[in-house]
C-alpha cells in the first residue's frame, strides 16, 4: 500500500461521521474486554433525514441492540459486520486483500457510535470518534423522564403503548410493548416497562422501527474496545462534533487529502445539518 | 339538615377528590425462590379498565422498588416482568402498601421473530420483479427503475441498498463483470434492455463460505430481454484555443455468454488519463518488495518539471487516446476468466528553459539551455484473472503482459550548440501471479508466487556530442550511438502466516527469489567523414541474484501503546560476470533491515511516536557497468569498482497535542537520515555541463535532519480555522567533482500560515502564504540563495445545483512574479442526471512558471512554458 493510500484510508476512518467510508485495520487488531454476553439481539431500522434543506431525502440503515444479562450495546449493524469480517480476514492473513478489495464498500455506516447501557451501573455510556479523538461520556438513567399515555396500537403482532420524553432538543414518542419484558430500546432510549419497538421525534426526522428479535443460543460477546478513550461530557462532545464540521477542510488537509477531497468533505459536512441531538 | 347535608356533600366531595387524586406509594422487595434479591425487575401498575401501564418502576440492587401512583381506581393490578423470570401479577386495593414478589426462573426463552411481515411472498431467497410493470415514461436507465422497487434505495454515488444494506454483488445474467464498480452498468444500461430484476437475499458471493458465513446482504441480478444488449454513456467537452477536446465514452455489451465494458478517452486538455492504469496496477509492489522495477529504464531520459510543484494540467501539452476493455467469459461453472486490457497512445510536447548552476569549491558554472521535447508513447497492457470460486478452494491467478514503446526527440539549445537527442525505449513484460489460501491444521497459510520476464532493446543517439571527444581523441562533430538490450527473469515465491495471541500479533513470511539478467550495451561514435561506426565501449554483463528471506514481525497493542518490531533478514548472493572483458565480481551477504516503531498516547490529547529503521542492501543489478555507458547527452557512466553496499538509517520522533474539544491541534516532529555507502561517485564535469561518472571505493555518508511543526486552531466566533506550518531541513554530504572532494550543505527554511473561513454552510474561502529560503553551502561557504514566496487564494461556493470554484495563485521567485487564475462553474440538472461544466484555465494567460530543485552541488531552475488561457465547456450524458 502506498503512503498516500494508507493516509487516505486513515483519513476516511477519521471522517466516517461525515461521509460513508471503509473501515481499516486498526479496528480489527485492537484487543478488547468482554463485558457481558448477549443471547438476544434486536434489530432496528433507522430512517432519518440528515439535511433539513432536503427533507425529501431519506436514508436508512440497520442498527443492532445486543441485550446482555446486565448491560446492552447499541451500534450499527454494518460496523459490527466489518469488525467480524476484518477479524476473520486478519486471522487468515488476508487483511491486505480485504483493505485493497471492494468487499468493505458493502458495509458502509453513517453511525460509528456505540452506546452501552448500564455500563457503568445505571449509566448510559456513549462512545464515538471525532477526528482524531476517541470520546466517551456517560449520562445517568434518570435523563429520560417518561410520560405514559393511554394510547395503544398494534405493531406487528404486538400491542404497543405510547410514552413521551424530551431529550437532546427533541420531543420523542416511544411505542413499547409490555409483551417483551426488556426495558430497553434504540439509541440511548430505555427505561420503559417493555421493549421500545417504534421510536421517533415529533418531526419524524429520526424514526427507529424494530425489525426483528433474534436469539443466540451460544451468545454473542458484548465487547468494549480497549482504546485510549477520552472521558468528556455530553456538551463538550457535541461541541467537538460541531467544530469538526466547520474545521473539516483543515483536518482533511492535515491528513493529506487533496483539494477536491477537502471540498467534497466540506459539501458532505454542510449536508449533515440535522443531528439526532443538539 | 340542609347545612348538614351540605356539609356532608362537601365532606364527601373532599373524600372523593382525595381518593381520586391522592398519591399512594407502592413499595416492596423482589426476590427469587431462594430469597435472593433481584435487580432491574420491572414493576408495572395497571388499572382494571385499561391495558396501558399507568405507572412503573424498577428494582434496585437490593431488589427494592418504590412507585408513586396517583390514580382514580378502587383497585390496581401490579405486575412484575423481566427476562428470565416468570411474570407475577396481583390485584391490590388502591392504597399505600408493600407488595413483595417472589419470582421463579422462566425456562421459556424468547424465540427469534420478525416484527414486519414481508409484503411480497418469497420463493426461496429470490425475489423477481418484472421491469415493465415498474417502468415509467421518465425512466431512462435501469437505476431509475431499481429506485422504485420496494426495499431498494440508490445513493448519490450510485450505491444500491436493499433493505438499507448495500448489495454485495451486481450480476448481469449471473456474471459479475465489474467487481463492485457496478454503477458503470446500472447508471448506463437502458431499462428497455432488462426484462427481470432478481434480488437474491442473504447472498454469499464466495462459495467456500456458503453455509458457513451468513450474509445479511442481497445481490441483484439483471436478466436481459434479448440475448445481448449494447449501450453506454459519455462525457464530452470542447473549448479553445487552439481547438480542445475531452471525450470519455463508455459503451458496453452484455450477454449471457460474454460481457464487455469498454471505455475510450481522449483529450488534449492536459489530463493524463493513463494514470488510471498506474493506480490499478501498482499494488503488486507491496507483496513482492524485492522485485525489480516495473518499468525498464536503461537511460536517464530526465523529467524537466518537478512533480507536484505545479498542477500537470497547467503545462502538459498532450494528445492522448486511451482505450480500456473489461471483459468476462465464464469458462466452467466455477471458473471465470476476466480480462482488463488497456491501450494508450500519447503524444506530448514540452518546452522549457533549464538554468543549472554547478557549485564547486573555487568556481561555479552556469549553463542555460532551451529544451524542446516531443515524447510519444504507445502502451498495451492486458491482465487476465482466472478465478476459481468453489466450495472447496479459492484460487486467483493473474497473468499480465505489457508492451511499451516510448520515443523522445529532444532539441537542446545552449550558448554554443544545438544538440539533437533521441531515445527509443521500448520494452515488454510478461508476468504471472498466483495466490492461494490453504488450511493446515487450524491456521491458514497463504502462498504467493510471481514469475516475471522482461526484455527491452533500447537506443540513444546524440548529435553532436563533445562528451566522448576528449576521452577518445576525436575531433569534429560526432554522433554518439548507445545501444542497450536487457533480458531479465525474476522468480519469487513465499508462504506466510499470522498468529494472534491476546494483544500480540506475530507474522512470518518465508520466501525465495531469483533474478537473472543479461545486459548488453554498445557505444559507437559515428563521425560524419567516416563510413563506419567506431565501437568504443561494450558491456556483456550477466548478473544473477539469489535471495532467501525471512520476515518475522511482532506487534503489540494496548489502549495507550502500540509497538511494532520487524526484523527481515535476507541472505543474498549477487554476482556479475562479463565474458567479453573476462571480469567477474561476486558477493554473499546476510542483509538486515530491522524496523522498530512505537506510539504512546497519554493524558487524553497527547501522543508520542518514535520509529527507527535500518535498511541494508546491495546495488541494483541495473546500476552496474564494467564499461562506459551513455545515459543521456550529458552523462557517461561506469560503476565497475566494487559491488555497492548501502546502509540507510532513518529515525523519527514526533509529539502531538490534539484537543478535539477546543480544536487546537499541534504536531512537532524531527527526522534524521543517514546514508552510508562504500562507493563514491566521481564526477568529471565538462565545460558544457556534462559529466563522466565513475565509481571509486571510498566510504562516505550523507546526513540530513529536518524539523517540522504544524499548528491549527478553529475559532468558532470567527468561523475560521487558522493554521501554521514551519519546516527546516539541513542536509550535509560529500561530493567528488573533478578530483576535488568537498563538503556540501543545503539548508531550507519554510513557513506557511493559512486561514480557512467557513463563511456559510455553502461558501468557504481560504488563503495561504508560503515562503521558502534555500541556502547552498560549499565547504561551509554560502554560495547560493533562492527565495520563493507563494500566495494561494481559493473560493468555493455550492448550492444544490450550482458549484463555483475560483483559484488564485501568486508566486514570487527571487523577485520575479507569476499569477495564475482558474475558474470552474458546474450546473447539475438534478432530474436528468446531466451535468454542465465550464472551466476557464489560466484566466490571466500566464506564459511561464518557474521552479527550482537542488541537489548536493547543483541548483537547477526550470522555466516551464504553460498552456495558454483556455475555456472548456463540457457535458455529461448517457446514450
Amino acid at each position: 500500500m502506498s503512503k498516500q493510500k494508507s493516509i487516505a484510508i486513515l483519513f476516511t476512518i477519521f471522517v466516517f461521521q461525515l461521509f460513508p467510508v471503509k473501515i481499516s485495520a486498526q479496528f480489527f487488531a485492537l484487543p478488547s474486554e468482554i463485558l457481558d454476553t448477549a443471547n438476544i439481539s434486536v434489530s432496528y431500522t433507522i430512517t432519518w433525514k440528515q439535511d433539513t434543506n432536503h427533507l425529501d431525502k431519506v436514508r436508512n440503515e440497520e442498527m443492532l441492540l445486543f441485550v446482555g444479562k446486565s448491560l446492552s450495546l447499541f451500534m450499527s449493524e454494518n460496523m459490527y459486520k466489518v469488525l467480524l469480517i476484518g477479524r476473520k480476514a486478519e486471522s487468515e492473513g488476508r487483511l491486505t486483500d480485504l483493505l485493497k478489495g471492494e468487499e468493505l464498500n458493502n458495509y458502509v455506516s453513517r453511525f460509528s457510535y456505540r452506546i452501552y447501557k448500564n455500563y457503568p451501573k445505571e449509566q448510559i455510556t456513549y462512545m464515538e470518534k471525532v477526528i482524531p479523538t476517541y470520546f466517551q461520556y456517560s449520562e445517568p438513567f434518570g435523563v429520560f423522564e417518561w410520560q405514559l399515555t393511554d394510547s395503544t396500537t398494534t405493531i406487528g403482532d404486538f400491542k404497543a403503548n405510547c410514552a413521551f420524553t424530551d431529550y437532546g432538543g427533541r420531543r420523542w414518542v416511544a411505542w413499547y410493548t409490555t409483551e417483551i419484558p426488556i426495558s430497553d430500546g434504540p439509541y440511548k432510549f430505555r427505561g420503559l416497562p417493555g421493549l421500545i419497538i417504534r421510536l421517533y421525534d415529533d418531526k419524524k426526522h429520526y424514526v427507529f422501527d424494530m425489525e426483528k428479535l433474534e436469539r443466540y443460543d451460544e451468545g454473542v460477546p458484548i465487547e468494549l474496545i480497549d482504546r485510549d478513550w477520552v472521558e468528556t461530557s455530553r456538551t463538550d462532545f457535541l461541541k467537538a462534533r460541531e467544530n469538526l464540521k466547520h474545521d473539516i477542510v483543515n483536518r482533511a488537509q492535515e491528513a493529506g487529502v487533496g483539494v477536491e477531497g477537502q471540498q467534497r468533505a466540506a459539501r458532505n459536512a454542510s449536508k449533515k445539518n440535522n443531528p439526532i441531538e443538539f | 339538615m340542609k347545612c348538614y347535608s351540605g356539609l356532608l356533600i362537601i365532606i364527601l366531595s373532599c373524600f372523593y377528590a382525595a381518593s381520586a387524586f391522592s398519591q399512594i406509594e407502592l413499595s416492596g422487595k423482589v426476590t427469587d425462590t431462594l430469597g435472593k434479591p433481584i435487580e432491574f425487575i420491572n414493576i408495572t401498575v395497571f388499572t382494571r379498565e385499561s391495558t396501558s401501564p399507568k405507572a412503573f418502576g424498577f428494582t434496585d440492587g437490593e431488589g427494592k422498588y418504590k412507585i408513586l401512583v396517583t390514580l382514580d381506581a378502587d383497585s390496581l393490578d401490579i405486575q412484575s416482568s423481566a427476562l428470565n423470570f416468570e411474570t407475577e401479577k396481583y390485584t391490590i386495593p388502591n392504597k399505600t402498601q408493600q407488595v413483595d414478589f417472589v419470582l421463579r426462573q422462566d425456562v421459556k426463552l424468547l424465540e427469534t421473530f420478525t416484527v414486519k411481515a414481508k409484503p411480497i411472498e418469497l420463493h426461496g431467497d429470490t425475489l423477481s420483479y418484472l421491469v415493465d410493470i415498474f417502468k415509467g415514461k421518465e425512466d431512462k436507465t435501469i437505476a431509475d427503475v431499481l429506485r422504485k422497487l420496494p426495499g431498494i434505495e440508490i445513493e448519490d454515488n450510485g450505491k444500491i441498498l436493499y433493505q438499507g444494506l448495500p448489495i454485495n454483488t451486481f450480476y448481469v445474467e449471473g456474471l459479475d463483470l465489474t467487481d463492485g464498480r457496478y454503477s458503470k452498468i446500472s447508471e448506463n444500461l437502458p431499462d428497455e434492455a432488462v426484462s427481470v430484476v432478481e434480488i437474491f437475499e442473504n447472498h454469499q458471493p464466495i462459495r467456500i463460505l456458503e453455509d458457513r458465513v451468513y450474509s445479511p446482504q442481497a445481490a441483484i441480478n439483471l436478466k436481459l430481454k434479448k440475448k445481448a444488449a449494447a449501450t453506454g454513456s459519455g462525457k464530452v467537452a470542447t473549448g479553445f484555443s487552439p481547438w480542445l477536446w475531452d471525450v470519455n465514452l463508455t459503451p458496453m455489451l452484455l450477454s449471457t455468454r460474454f460481457q464487455l465494458l469498454a471505455s475510450y478517452q481522449t483529450n488534449n486538455t492536459g489530463n493524463d488519463v493513463s494514470q488510471q492504469i498506474d493506480q490499478l496496477t501498482s499494488n503488486g509492489q507491496m507483496q513482492f518488495p524485492y522485485a525489480p522495477d516495473e518499468k525498464i529504464q536503461l537511460f536517464d531520459v530526465g523529467s524537466y518539471t518537478q512533480y507536484g510543484a505545479i498542477d500537470q494540467k497547467r503545462y502538459l501539452d498532450n494528445q492522448i487516446h486511451l482505450a480500456n476493455f473489461n471483459m468476462l467469459v465464464p469458462l466452467k461453472k466455477d471458473l471465470q476468466l476476466r480480462a482488463d486490457i488497456f491501450f494508450v497512445d500519447d503524444l506530448r510536447n514540452n518546452e522549457s528553459e533549464i538554468n543549472s548552476l554547478y557549485l564547486l569549491p573555487d568556481d561555479s558554472l552556469r549553463i542555460i539551455e532551451n529544451y524542446y521535447r516531443k515524447h510519444s508513447r504507445r502502451y498495451w497492457q492486458g491482465t487476465f484473472h482466472l478465478k476459481r470460486n468453489t466450495k472447496r478452494n479459492f484460487l486467483n491467478n493473474q497473468t499480465e503482459f505489457r508492451f511499451n514503446e516510448a520515443d523522445y526527440q529532444d532539441l537542446i539549445i545552449n550558448a554554443n550548440d544545438s544538440i539533437l537527442q533521441h531515445f527509443n525505449t521500448p520494452y515488454k513484460e510478461l508476468s504471472n501471479r498466483l495466490n492461494t489460501i490453504l488450511r493446515i491444521g487450524t491456521s491458514l497459510i497463504e502462498f504467493q508466487s510471481l514469475i516475471k520476464y522482461q526484455d527491452g532493446v533500447q537506443k540513444l543517439s546524440v548529435f553532436p556530442n563533445q562528451l566522448l571527444n576528449q576521452q577518445y581523441s576525436i575531433t569534429g562533430q560526432a554522433e554518439n550511438l548507445q545501444d542497450a538490450t536487457i533480458e531479465r527473469t525474476y522468480l519469487d515465491h513465499y508462504a506466510g502466516t499470522n498468529f494472534k495471541l491476546k494483544r500480540w500479533v506475530l507474522s512470518l513470511r518465508l520466501g525465495f527469489a531469483y533474478r537473472v539478467q543479461n545486459l548488453n550495451t554498445k557505444l559507437f561514435i559515428e563521425q560524419p567523414d567516416s563510413l563506419s561506426d567506431t565501437l568504443i565501449s561494450e558491456n556483456k554483463l550477466k548478473a544473477s541474484q539469489y535471495q532467501i528471506y525471512l520476515n518475522p514481525s511482532v506487534q503489540y497493542q494496548n489502549k495507550n501503546l502500540r509497538i511494532l518490531l520487524s526484523w527481515p533478514v535476507n541472505q543474498q548472493q549477487l554476482s556479475y560476470q562479463d565474458n567479453e572483458l573476462a571480469l567477474s565480481n561476486s558477493k554473499i551477504k546476510l542483509l538486515h533491515s530491522p524496523v522498530y516503531s512505537m506510539n504512546y498516547s497519554f493524558s487524553s490529547w497527547w501522543e508520542f511516536h518514535a520509529s527507527w529503521r535500518f535498511y541494508q542492501r546491495m546495488n541494483d543489478p541495473d546500476d552496474f557497468y564494467y564499461n562506459y555507458m551513455l545515459k543521456n547527452y550529458r552523462k557517461l557512466i561506469k560503476t565497475d569498482a566494487l559491488i555497492q553496499e548501502l546502509n540507510r538509517h532513518l529515525g523519527k520522533i514526533s509529539i502531538s497535542y490534539r484537543n478535539t474539544i477546543t480544536t487546537f491541534f499541534n504536531k512537532l516532529s524531527y527526522l534524521y537520515m543517514i546514508r552510508e555507502s562504500n562507493l563514491l561517485y566521481s564526477n568529471q564535469l565538462q565545460d558544457d555541463g556534462s559529466f563522466i561518472v565513475t565509481a571509486v571505493e571510498f566510504p562516505n555518508s550523507t546526513l540530513s535532519h529536518s524539523i517540522e511543526f504544524r499548528s491549527s486552531k478553529y475559532i468558532s466566533a470567527l468561523k475560521s480555522s487558522l493554521s501554521f506550518n514551519a519546516f527546516f531541513l539541513n542536509s550535509i554530504g560529500q561530493t567528488f567533482v573533478n578530483d576535488d572532494l568537498f563538503d556540501t550543505r543545503t539548508m531550507s527554511y519554510s513557513l506557511g500560515p493559512e486561514i480557512y473561513l467557513n463563511a456559510a454552510s455553502w461558501v468557504n474561502l481560504s488563503y495561504k502564504f508560503y515562503t521558502n529560503v534555500v541556502n547552498s553551502k560549499i565547504n561551509n561557504e554560502l554560495r547560493n540563495t533562492v527565495n520563493i514566496n507563494k500566495h494561494y487564494f481559493n473560493f468555493n461556493a455550492f448550492a444544490a445545483t450550482h458549484l463555483v470554484n475560483l483559484n488564485f495563485e501568486y508566486y514570487a521567485y527571487n523577485g520575479t512574479r507569476y499569477n495564475f487564475v482558474d475558474l470552474l462553474y458546474r450546473y447539475s440538472f438534478s432530474e436528468s442526471k446531466i451535468d454542465l461544466e465550464v472551466r476557464w484555465n489560466n484566466v490571466l494567460n500566464s506564459k511561464t512558471f518557474i521552479d527550482q530543485q537542488y541537489s548536493q552541488f547543483i541548483v537547477t531552475e526550470y522555466v516551464q512554458v504553460l498552456r495558454p488561457s483556455q475555456i472548456l465547456l463540457g457535458v455529461r450524458f448517457s446514450f
